[in-house]
């Protein structure tokens, strides 16, 4: 009779073990990757210096960890070196409007590849500042007066990544793990010092 | 001084720039992808993965996207045509959930029966593992209790 107790216990504690495992770190990470798909050659002939109507070729790669299923959006920023980027202590996202989004649900453990091939279609000179009127994204055309930078020198991409929020029911851009704040995003510089 | 003045102009540039063209549709079919996406995470919660109804909701995500760019070209026409076929995928997603819902809590079920009645099965297996033991270890001893060895001694040699 002990040893049925004793049995039932043992069996019960391995059965609870496998179906409820310890859970794991919930994260989501994003990455970017240049022309050959690796961590390098980001820009042709590896120069930031970009001229008009060179093309960028960029592979964009998020993996999902949340242990369940998310709707993810990629947000796409232009910056220059003074606008404010996101925040990583307090979990904000920059102020600047997305000129672009990429959206998908991704399963667990899922990672998603977005191609980001981009270049410079125009762009105009004042006294100082050099503004960018023209980009083109995946053979889309983006026009307006997009972004400013001194001399050219120091726009850059922002990529931020939000989720779907079921508990809002709204995008969010960071998460609680652990007691702390979490966000996701990256970020590439480049100048574009050459205005026709 | 400068800095700031660039900083609002900007800001304000870009969000004209950004939110060129009608987006009433497109916003519409974003927003029910997103309560279909809010049903489906419950049926996921619970255990099933409904593979088919995610594929779907991706494919009506992508046309949404797609429209953004054709409007962004100016072709207004096509742009409402993509959002149109997403708003139907979407439809199918929404229509979708309520079986995969039902699915998802005949696999639980499935599980958690699996589960309570694999408990015995694993007791009754221990307990014949360990009576079956015990029993051999016996005979085991006994047999070497009872073990008989002729040993030759060797003849002592005067």
């Amino acid at each position: 009779m002990v040893f049925v107790v004793v049995a039932t216990l043992v069996t019960s504690g391995i059965a609870y073990a496998f179906l409820y495992p310890p859970s794991s770190e919930r994260f989501f990470a994003m990455w970017i990757l240049g022309s050959e798909g690796l961590a390098e050659h980001y820009f042709p002939d590896d120069d930031p210096n970009l001229g008009m109507a060179e093309e960028v070729d960029w592979t964009l790669g998020v993996y999902n960890h949340m242990g369940s299923i998310q709707y993810v959006v990629v947000r796409v920023k232009l910056l220059n070196s003074t606008i404010a980027g996101p925040d990583d202590v307090s979990g904000t996202p920059s102020p600047v409007s997305p000129i672009l989004e990429f959206t998908r649900v991704l399963a667990d453990n899922e990672t998603w590849f977005i191609p980001f091939a981009w270049r410079i279609e125009s762009l105009s000179s004042g006294d100082s500042n050099t503004v960018l009127t023209a980009l083109s994204i995946n053979q889309v055309p983006f026009n307006g007066q997009l972004v400013s930078a001194v001399s050219g020198f120091n726009y850059r991409f922002v990529f931020e990544l939000w989720f779907y929020d079921v508990a809002s029911g709204d995008l969010a851009f960071s998460w609680r793990s652990d007691r702390s704040s979490h966000s996701v995003w990256t970020q590439m510089w480049f100048n574009a010092t050459v205005a026709d | 001084m400068l800095i700031l003045v660039l900083i609002s102009g900007i800001g304000s540039i870009m969000s004209t720039s950004a939110s060129e063209g009608p987006a009433s549709t497109s916003e519409e079919v974003t927003a029910s992808a997103r309560q279909a996406f809010r049903r489906l995470s419950v049926v996921c919660a619970s255990g099933s993965t409904a593979p088919e109804l995610v594929a779907k909701l991706n494919g009506a995500l992508e046309l949404v996207q797609e429209a953004s760019y054709e409007r962004l070209k100016g072709d207004e026409a096509s742009a409402l045509a993509l959002e149109e076929q997403a708003r139907m995928l979407v439809e199918e997603v929404t229509s979708g959930i309520p079986a995969a819902q039902r699915r998802a809590q005949d696999e639980s079920m499935i599980r958690t029966a699996i589960v309570i009645l694999s408990i015995p099965v694993v007791v009754a297996i221990s307990a014949l593992v360990f009576f079956a033991s015990v029993r051999a270890w016996r005979w085991y001893e006994k047999t070497r209790f009872f073990e008989m060895r002729i040993v030759e001694k060797k003849k002592e040699v005067d």
